[in-house]
């Protein structure tokens, strides 16, 4: 198998568009034979069978990609780096092993005491609460005003996809879209647009990325807020079109303003979209991570938990092959802070989806 | 999410994307808000402001790296192809990562469709105990973030699973190779291909799978030869949705590759490229963003009716 492994690690673009080839093939040639073989399941327990070939594939990826990976991180956040078996829990069915076995040592919640405690990762921690307050509200108000403010004009289809193009950008090319806009003056002449306005208005250049602290987070929400209105735009014009014409006509009839419609109709209707919206927009802010990255801003006070996580992880040496085991530790800490506070918003989803499940 | 999408695309909570253009509502409404000033300049302002800033990185892409250093963008001075030359010749790094993304989406987008519809169609069509349990902790797993499974997920990629000392799965050998990558996105990708492939299914008639029964059709058989051509239009709608996850993501491309720029995808590049302070080079960030940005901006702009779909199923991936 040694040509395999030779294209596998080819690093001509041909040999990879081969061994892609190769192995989209081989994938689906596995599944045509999985399908061979639900047909000619045994004729007892024939369906359980069945749905378990079905599921099988889907099982196998779930449980190395994601179920294997969630005990693995959290284990490993709450153990050293050391191995010290003294401290391990005995596992009954294995005797002389330990459920810690591979992280080492339960160590009382150092690796949780060391995100606070460390003044990195509280700024993080902070940074990210800030980004998750501020942008999915901004981001949702000013997606419902734009939605309802180009309600049925002439060219909304249009105003709609200006909005909505950025859904399609990567943060990575947002991020250089707006490194150009903030771009500090330089002695050559250049400067970014942001800086040219504030000129005009007597103010300094707003110093991207050297600030730190809450203003460089705030100009990073910025470019947040830029990139998920359009996804809150679309949703809740859509939304805002299935209210029926003659509720906002009768109140304004009743002598309603066209604020007051707004207010007291459109937005109670559209109630259950909105929060949908908001807690959408909230689990891709707190894991944000991309344009931290891209700006480079962890170097200058604007880390997040997902970006702490990356930095710790490539502490611990697992990628370079040189580093402190602790650190990878410390990285499944904040990878675990991070899936505590989606938590409540995954918790909030499972309901409604249950909910949704009955009511059919 | 939470939305349940039918075949038909209409969805409860979030209604009816296809009501994107403009007029769909009820016959007989009036264009009422066409001569409000302050909607027109909401509209206005918020359709500049979000215009701009990509107006001005492609502009910047054109100029030289003189014109760029000595003045802004809306100059429009120093027009020039050199920089788009450069990122795509065949010696720059930018076209080598070009490639790897190409390479890298494909199959980390057709392994989860396959392997979605293969578990959606047990979940909806065969009775099984448990069945509604299974359906609902894959659904939770789609909230899990990257971050917590990213890392053990590339450790079982170099070395294989092991409790103890006892190896449960050897090294797959898929260690520094595209295969990594599309790996990582298959798994991660599967709890929404899952939930979305589900919800169009459960919409098929069940008269129809029964007729089907009734016929001495097998399961694989009906999964080949009814449910695959009925439920396209949820295939082409995760694809899209999953093609431009994959093509924009940075972190899971970021990890699973560690940095080997023989694989890493273009994200990874210009990042590294941004990142670092004005070293050699940086007047080519601006094409080289372009060019990864225009790829999903052409694929979203041709099959926009289907990734909107895709987005309200679904947007709280990762």
């Amino acid at each position: 198998m040694s040509w395999l492994h030779d294209l596998a690690h080819s690093s001509s673009g041909w040999g990879k568009f081969f061994f892609a080839l190769l192995i989209v093939a081989a994938f689906f040639a596995v599944i045509g034979l999985l399908l061979l073989l639900i047909d000619r399941a045994p004729k007892t327990g024939r369906e359980k069978i069945q749905a378990f070939l079905f599921l099988l594939p889907a099982l196998v990826l779930l449980g190395i990609g994601l179920v294997g990976p969630i005990i693995r991180t959290a284990i490993s956040s709450l153990t050293s780096g050391e191995v010290d078996r003294r401290n391990c829990v005995p596992l009954a069915s294995l005797p002389g092993r330990c459920v810690l076995d591979q992280g080492g040592a339960w160590n009382n919640f150092a690796n949780f005491r060391w995100v606070f405690a460390n003044s990195d990762q509280r700024s993080a921690f902070w940074n990210t609460i800030l980004w998750t307050l501020i942008a999915p509200a901004a981001a949702t108000l000013i997606g419902l005003i734009y939605a309802y403010a180009i309600d049925k004009i002439r060219g909304e289809a249009f105003a709609k996809a200006l909005v909505f193009l950025p859904t399609a950008i990567s943060f990575v090319g947002a991020a250089v879209i707006w490194g150009l806009m903030y771009q500090q003056p330089s002695e050559n002449g250049a400067s970014g647009l942001v800086n040219v306005i504030l000129k005009w208005f007597g103010l300094g250049p707003l110093n991207f990325p050297t600030a730190g602290g809450w203003k460089l987070t705030l100009m990073m929400i910025v470019v947040m807020i830029w990139i998920q209105a359009g996804f809150a735009t679309v949703v809740l014009s859509a939304a805002i079109k299935s209210v029926p014409a003659e509720l906002s006509e009768a109140a304004r009839i009743d002598g309603a303003t066209n604020g007051q419609a707004f207010r007291r109709v459109v937005i109670p209707s559209i109630r259950p979209t909105l929060i949908v919206v908001l807690v959408t927009i909230s689990v891709a802010t707190l894991k944000v991570f991309d344009l931290v990255r891209t700006f480079a801003a962890d170097q200058f006070g604007g880390s997040t938990l997902a970006n702490q996580m990356y930095n710790e992880y490539l502490q611990s040496g697992l990628s370079a092959g040189s580093g402190s085991p602790i650190g990878e530790h410390h990285s499944s800490a904040l990878a675990m802070v991070i899936f505590i506070l989606v938590i409540p918003f995954v918790a909030y989803q499972v309901r409604q989806m249950v909910k949704q499940r009955a009511a059919r | 999410m939470t939305t349940v999408i039918t075949p038909t695309g209409g969805a409860p909570a979030a209604p009816d994307p296809d009501s994107i253009a403009p007029g769909a509502g009820p016959a007989g409404r009036v264009r009422r808000r066409l001569t409000n000033p302050v909607s027109s300049a909401v509209a206005l302002v918020v359709g500049v402001l979000w215009t701009i800033p990509t107006i001005g990185l492609l502009v910047q892409s054109f100029r030289g790296k003189h014109a760029q250093d000595t003045s802004g963008w809306w100059h429009f001075s120093g027009l020039t192809f050199d920089n788009y030359d450069r990122v795509l010749s065949g010696n720059g790094t930018v076209l080598k990562n070009l490639i790897n993304s190409i390479v890298i989406v494909v199959p980390a987008a057709l392994i989860p469709i396959a392997v979605s519809a293969l578990a959606a169609y047990a979940l909806v069509w065969i009775d099984f105990r448990g069945r509604d349990w299974v359906y609902i902790a894959i659904f939770a797993l789609q909230v899990v973030p990257l971050q917590v499974a990213v890392v053990p997920l590339l450790r079982f990629v170099v070395s294989g699973a092991h409790i103890g000392s006892v190896t449960i799965f050897p090294s797959t050998g898929l260690a520094g190779t595209v295969g990594a990558i599309w790996l990582a996105h298959a798994c991660f990708a599967l709890p929404l291909a899952i939930f979305l492939m589900h919800n169009f299914m459960s919409e098929i008639p069940r008269d129809l799978m029964e007729a089907a029964r009734i016929d001495g059709a097998s399961h694989g058989q009906i999964f080949r030869q009814i449910m695959l051509p009925l439920v396209r239009p949820a295939l082409a709608a995760f694809g899209i949705f999953q093609f431009l996850w994959v093509w924009n993501d940075l972190f899971v491309g970021l990890v699973m590759s560690g940095g080997n720029p023989d694989i890493s995808p273009i994200t990874v590049a210009i990042s590294n490229l941004q990142n670092s302070t004005s070293g050699a080079g940086g007047e080519l960030l601006p094409a080289a963003a372009f060019v990864s940005i225009v790829i999903p901006l052409v694929v979203f702009i041709a099959l926009q009716r289907y990734f909107v779909r895709g987005l309200l199923a679904g947007s709280v991936k990762g």
